[in-house]
């Protein structure tokens, strides 16, 4: 590992905010991990329901889709397919390219997720990485047998290292995603973008069938872990991963959503030629 | 004809070829490392590239990357077929798995990449 690499982990709390104010401050926050050396995560929220579309995803078809009526929608700059934000945590994870983390695609994914993993599994939770077969849905087929396509949104998708809950020993699997990511390789970073489904989102029809952590734990008999100290046993966990302690830090850490920076990145994620890239 | 092609720190391959052309890929090491692509856009024939500058983006399943160009120059062809068949980028990378023909601006710019012994020995030192 690069001896000028900042071992540990840094961890925003942010606020909410809109989408294209919320992939600017991720952009910004990869800026931020290869300026310091260090890991970051951000943890945020949306200061409305939204969807968050990968980037090479169909804008046609995310508008078209009657469960995504009157939804805004933002695209990332990260793979992946759509996430409905409202009763997940989402989160950003930074790591400079010359990182052991960055080396590789998986590593970063089986560090946060394998220590969501670890957690859940102490809150009595049968969580485990999940292995590219078996489905909620019945058109979440893996990705590698539908090259170029795939459900429109994340948790209808399956792919190696997601976050399942349940028994996928059962025939057929009874387990059920509730954390994806997906990465987008900068030249300076590695930034991950993921969401953990806290709750089934009821709001909105495209993704009400889809159950979320409290769902599940409730139907299999176990008393749902409370949200935020799960998540700060995780970020505990993921720091062990990195190497180091967990600091963290309020909002505006480094930047806030009124900054001049954010505001002029935030502009590229509103523009229609970005948006509909695709 | 492979003792001739270049690497970028980036992972992408250049072959000079015939009438002062050169052709770009990525390596069969970067290929590994996306694991399974869904997806892939190409740059439009004719624009003028800067050596480190995007001229395509590749998904996984795991991760979007940019495919930066090697050197600076022009575009003159793309492999129009990759995007509907990028299991030949993990089969061929060096072969049918090209990605684009560019007219360099100058020789000397290939000639500053790394050779592939040097390449080789940058991702065997990748931090593990």
């Amino acid at each position: 590992m690069n001896d000028s690499l900042r071992d540990g982990l840094r961890v925003w709390w942010d606020g909410a905010a809109d989408g294209p104010t919320n992939m600017a401050i991720d952009e910004l926050l990869a800026g931020e991990a290869v300026r310091t050396g260090g890991v970051l995560v951000r943890i945020y929220a949306w200061d409305a329901p939204a969807v968050s579309l990968g980037a090479f995803q169909s804008i046609t078809e995310a508008r078209s889709h009657e469960g995504l009526v009157g939804l805004p929608i933002v695209r990332r700059p990260s793979g992946g397919g759509a996430i409905v934000h409202g009763s997940d945590l989402t989160f950003a994870v930074a790591v400079p390219r010359e990182h052991r983390l960055a080396t590789l695609p998986q590593r970063l994914y089986d560090t946060v997720h394998g220590a969501l993993v670890a957690v859940l599994r102490e809150w009595g939770v049968p969580a485990m990485l999940s292995e590219p077969a078996g489905t909620e849905a019945e058109d979440a087929l893996p990705l590698s047998e539908k090259p170029g396509t795939g459900p429109l949104l994340c948790f209808d998708r399956r792919a190696t290292g997601d976050v399942v809950i349940g028994d996928s020993e059962a025939n057929p699997p009874r387990d059920f995603k509730v954390m994806g990511s997906a990465q987008r390789r900068l030249p300076g970073a590695v930034l991950q973008h993921g969401s953990l489904l806290l709750a089934s989102n009821q709001a909105v029809p495209a993704s009400a069938r889809h159950r979320g952590l409290a769902e599940l734990c409730r139907e299999m008999g176990i008393a749902p872990p409370e949200p935020m100290g799960l998540v700060r046993d995780w970020l505990r966990r993921v720091g062990g991963g990195v190497g180091g302690g967990v600091v963290e830090e309020a909002g505006g850490a480094f930047v806030s959503a009124k900054d001049a920076a954010v505001v002029e990145a935030a502009r590229r994620f509103r523009e229609e030629a970005w948006t509909a890239r695709r | 004809m492979q003792a001739e092609m270049r690497f970028a720190k980036s992972h992408e391959w250049i072959r000079p070829e015939a009438e002062g052309l050169a052709t770009v890929g990525i390596s069969a090491y970067a290929v590994e490392a996306l694991t399974d692509l869904v997806f892939m856009q190409l740059p439009a024939v004719g624009r003028r590239v800067k050596a480190g500058e995007s001229i395509g983006e590749i998904e996984s399943v795991k991760a979007v990357s940019d495919i930066y160009s090697p050197v600076s120059g022009e575009i003159v062809a793309v492999n129009s077929t990759l995007p509907d068949r990028l299991e030949t980028l993990g089969k061929d990378p060096y072969g049918d798995g090209w990605i684009v023909r560019i007219r360099p601006d100058s020789a000397a710019e290939i000639a500053g990449l790394l050779d592939r012994a040097t390449y080789d020995a940058t991702i065997g030192s990748q931090p593990h």
